[in-house]
């Protein structure tokens, strides 16, 4: 065997770390014939030991009592902030749902939106099963209804509404969804039409869920049951 | 009645990263000496290290549910932390010069060692270390020094296991040549002839 073949293993040897049988059997016919890889293996060796002495006369210092209660401190703090954080998170995707749903607005008149009677489209994947929880999590969902209801009844409620989530336009291209909340927003129509969720509409606005994903990034639709 | 065995880190990262306090002060009290040794190893400063163990944990309460089990032991997630804070402290000017070395230097001299040529020894071994270049020294003060496995290693450097191998064997040599160069015996022990 050549003294490059064994090289690899030698320091790994000194080290100690485990090597199948073979391969060790290997090495040590090789050191038994070749003196200057047994003379490397014993540097290697001494290396290891030498490092072995610096390690353990490292003593950590004392740690002051200060040190542990600012990063405790902090961990109270950092579980406190989230709720505040998921608020805003929340206000900032339902301004990002409405300047969505004006922009798209803007962009499609009402009136031809309704001869594209498009299909259906296929339920977001992934979305299914997180709904419920994300509904579970919607602690606040309902005291947001409420007020709605007086918009509900200006709202149309079309024939073939779409009551299931349906996938939000790019949804599948964004980062795994974790946990959401619901949004009930008033969408025009015109989008309504658009994303699938009615087939036609005779009011202006339609009533609909939004799920916002974890990162504030709306991912799935439906029409407010 | 068995006393209750002791979680382990990961168990106790999973734990942190619901918000368990408790979990958290156990896993700074179990791996604070860890992170502090590998950042004086690595910076050769005390203050950096100090500084960074901190900082360490601070990213453990802002990221513990980014741990992933499956990818690395947990103290080579906290030690691949500790790596990119020194890194970034080694960098900025002030703290970046070799004078810390002395810094470290003087934790190996408050050990009470009853052999000076022995002290010398480690002392020469230590600067040699902080003078490998940062791949190399970090290489050998995760696997030697802290004895992870390769795979570990290869977490916490965010990199291949052959790489650090390979890097692991040049910072090894290199610290061999310094040390020839300087004089400074390795180790004044015999050592057999047939180790293996």
């Amino acid at each position: 065997m050549k003294c490059s073949m064994v090289e690899p293993w030698l320091v790994d040897v000194a080290r100690g770390v485990s090597l199948d049988a073979a391969t060790l059997e290997r090495v040590r016919d090789h050191v038994r014939q070749c003196r200057g890889c047994a003379a490397r293996l014993e540097r290697e060796r001494a290396i290891s030991a030498a490092l072995h002495r610096v390690a353990e006369a490292m003593e950590p210092p004392s740690w002051p009592p200060s040190a542990e209660a600012a990063l405790l401190d902090a961990f109270d703090r950092a579980r406190a902030e989230p709720r505040r954080s998921r608020v805003w998170t929340a206000y900032a995707a339902a301004a990002a749902v409405f300047a969505l749903a004006a922009a798209l607005a803007w962009t499609r008149p009402p009136a031809a939106a309704p001869n594209r009677n498009p299909a259906p489209p296929p339920t977001h994947r992934g979305i299914a099963p997180s709904i419920s929880a994300a509904n579970a999590g919607t602690r606040d969902a309902p005291a947001k209804r409420e007020p709605n209801r007086a918009a509900s009844s200006r709202a149309s409620r079309p024939p073939a509404a779409r009551t299931e989530f349906i996938s939000w336009p790019g949804a599948s291209e964004l980062p795994a969804f974790e946990s959401g909340h619901l949004m009930r927003v008033d969408l025009p129509a015109s989008m309504a039409l658009s994303l699938g969720l009615v087939r036609s509409a005779d009011t202006a606005v339609v009533q609909a869920d939004v799920l916002i994903g974890q990162d504030g990034f709306a991912r799935a639709v439906r029409l407010a049951p | 009645m068995a006393p209750p065995a002791s979680p382990s880190d990961e168990d106790l990262m999973a734990r942190i990263a619901d918000g368990d306090r408790d979990a958290f002060a156990q896993l700074y009290r179990r791996r604070r000496p860890d992170v502090f040794r590998f950042a004086v190893h690595s910076s050769g400063s005390r203050t950096i290290a100090e500084d960074v163990t901190q900082d360490v944990f601070m990213a453990v309460i802002h990221q513990a549910s980014r741990y992933q089990a499956t990818r690395s032991s947990a103290r080579a997630w906290l030690l691949g932390i500790a790596r990119n804070h020194v890194r970034r402290a080694r960098a900025r000017p002030a703290e970046s010069s070799l004078d810390d070395a002395g810094v470290a230097l003087a934790v190996v001299d408050g050990d009470p060692l009853p052999d000076l040529a022995r002290r010398r020894s480690i002392a020469a071994l230590q600067r040699a270390v902080l003078e490998l270049p940062p791949r190399f020294r970090e290489a050998v003060v995760l696997c030697d020094l802290e004895e992870l496995t390769y795979e570990d290693a290869a977490a916490a450097l965010g990199c291949a296991v052959g790489t650090v191998r390979s890097r692991l064997h040049r910072g090894r040599a290199l610290l061999a040549r310094r040390l020839r160069t300087d004089d400074a015996p390795l180790v004044h022990t015999r050592l057999p002839r047939w180790i293996v």
